[in-house]
């Protein structure tokens, strides 16, 4: 609804967002356009050239960072849309203690990544729950099972602190399905197993892809729980944090910096497209 | 209830009781490492229950200090992010303006991207400008990223505002002053509330821009934890963790009942 007056296209009306803008030139932008000239250069003032980008994409070094990073992201990933698909169903309807599950699941998100990373290491150590559990109580290992500065240990761990992203975004999806659709297809005589291939599953396909590429983005650009919890397995971005304060490769950083932000945007746009897409297909 | 119903419901409460475990169980990890001693080599529970990790805290790594740090730097960031963001926000939701996308998106990229992607960048400018190791310093770092999700709390809140009651004010006779402050303060207060939380929050949470940014006279509490689980003092860490983490759970609390969940996830990330 517009007011008789009307919002006036003008270049007036735009001065409210100079301020933040000029903050964002300064702070942000400059420093991103810095570090986008760094990388070009090997040393400061040296000559011009994507040397910085050879050694990253051309070594094996670098190369294996980046397969780590897609690995870790990609398990992560499938098991935290795997574990939201079954908890969105089971969630979907109104029931009492929702908004507790919510608050939960808004947890991960919510709270300093180090924290959950600290709470996780405890958890699975050695002589952690999970292991005193195992080993005492079920008597299902008779060795503690070694988690911690794992691979597999890092996907388990990603996947508390990530899934909960995928898991919102599936669950407004499956929340919004009409009622009227399952109470169709039951009339018609679908057991569960076809309902759910037929009606459900087509239905959240949209926010399934959506929330597969937003706990995808979040793992991709992990940092603290790489950082303290995957010992001698580095992803991209503590392996741009150790290239710049421990190697002091500067340079050689804000390459890997580069390469990460362009993966991260080509990412960001791919769920925009999913979002309106999931956003679409509820309204039809 | 019927029998299949009820049925049905078994899975149902299982799935949500593992789910409940599986998110809490680091939290209670955290809470027990912070608050018992003797706690190693497969217990349930820690041998005693004791508040010395904290008097540990306090004592060696000065906790007190971190935490006024802390404070006083997300009190910074919440308030130059509001005056930033404010206007701003006012702007996209009610005015028409040329390359509004782009715009909104040229805002919103510090929270699209990792932070360690530009956090290189901004720790080199800041330390030219001498505003490493400075509560300034940080807090403006920190507005880099709570700006531009106070603009969205703030955006979504300014255009639900109905154009018609600001009319009504100005048929009855407000002036500009009357006009904000009984009609358009009033039904900006919960966006502005929010916005602010999150901004303090987002400072207070912060911990990569920090950790490039920080010095010895700016320890916050996430860099502080940080430095105690890489020297081996689990319990000093999971002390200070609970501390960092009483602001989290409070907004949160408070946060739920102001937005939807959904709304969040564009703004909010960990790294």
């Amino acid at each position: 609804m517009r007011t008789r007056r009307g919002h006036a296209t003008s270049l007036h009306g735009a001065l409210g967002v100079m301020p933040l803008l000029a903050f964002l030139a300064a702070a942000f932008y400059f420093p991103l356009a810095s570090t986008i000239a760094g990388s070009l250069h090997v040393q400061a003032g040296g000559a011009f050239g994507f040397a910085n980008y050879g050694k990253f994409l051309g070594s094996h070094a670098g190369l294996e960072t980046l397969a780590l990073t897609l690995l870790l992201s990609l398990a992560a990933t499938v098991l935290a849309v795997g574990l939201s698909l079954p908890l969105a169903l089971a969630l979907r309807r109104p029931f009492r203690g929702k908004g507790t599950i919510l608050f939960l699941m808004m947890l991960p998100i919510i709270i300093p990544t180090l924290v959950g990373a600290l709470g996780l290491l405890i958890l699975y150590d050695r002589a952690g729950w999970i292991n005193f559990f195992l080993v005492r109580v079920l008597h299902v290992l008779k060795q503690p099972l070694l988690v911690d500065y794992t691979i597999p240990g890092l996907v388990i761990f990603y996947l508390w602190m990530f899934f909960p992203y995928g898991a919102l975004v599936i669950l407004s999806g499956a929340s919004s399905i009409d009622p009227a659709l399952e109470e169709a297809g039951a009339v018609m005589g679908a057991r569960p197993l076809l309902m759910f291939r037929r009606v459900l599953l087509p239905l959240l396909r949209p926010s399934l892809l959506a929330g597969a590429i937003m706990i995808f983005l979040q793992c991709f650009g992990a940092f603290s729980v790489p950082l303290i919890a995957g010992g001698d397995h580095q992803p991209i971005a503590v392996r741009i944090y150790t290239v710049a304060t421990v190697f002091l490769d500067w340079n050689g950083a804000s390459a890997m910096a580069v390469v990460m932000g362009v993966i991260q945007c080509v990412l960001v746009i791919a769920y925009q497209r999913m979002n309106r897409a999931a956003a679409g297909g509820q309204q039809a | 209830m019927s029998p299949a119903r009820a049925a049905a419901s078994v899975p149902r409460l299982a799935l949500t009781l593992a789910f409940v475990l599986f998110i809490t169980l680091p939290f209670v990890m955290v809470l027990l490492q912070a608050f018992g001693a003797g706690w190693f080599g497969m217990r349930l529970l820690p041998a005693q229950w004791t508040l010395r990790w904290f008097g540990w805290a306090i004592a060696t790594v000065d906790l007190g200090q971190v935490l006024v740090n802390t404070i006083a730097i997300a009190l910074i960031a919440t308030v130059v992010s509001l005056v930033l963001a404010i206007p701003a926000a006012w702007t996209l939701a009610r005015h028409h303006i040329p390359f509004k996308s782009v715009l909104i998106t040229a805002i919103l990229l510090p929270r699209m991207i990792p932070e360690i992607t530009f956090a290189l960048g901004v720790a080199k400018v800041f330390y030219a400008l001498h505003l490493t190791n400075s509560y300034l310093g940080i807090a403006l770092a920190h507005v880099i990223l709570a700006a531009p999700f106070a603009v969205l709390v703030l955006a979504s809140a300014f255009e639900t505002m109905d154009p018609r009651l600001l009319e009504a004010g100005q048929v009855l006779g407000c002036n500009t002053r009357q006009l904000f402050q009984r009609v358009i303060l009033p039904l900006a207060m919960p966006g502005l509330v929010a916005a602010a939380l999150f901004s303090f929050l987002a400072s207070y949470n912060d911990f990569v821009l920090t950790l490039l940014v920080y010095g010895p006279d700016t320890v916050t509490l996430p860099v502080q934890t940080y430095l105690s689980i890489g020297g081996g003092y689990t319990s000093v860490a999971s002390a200070i963790s609970v501390i960092l983490l009483i602001p989290s759970f409070l907004f949160l609390f408070g946060l739920l009942r102001m937005v939807r969940p959904e709304n969040l996830l564009g703004g909010l990330k960990g790294a």
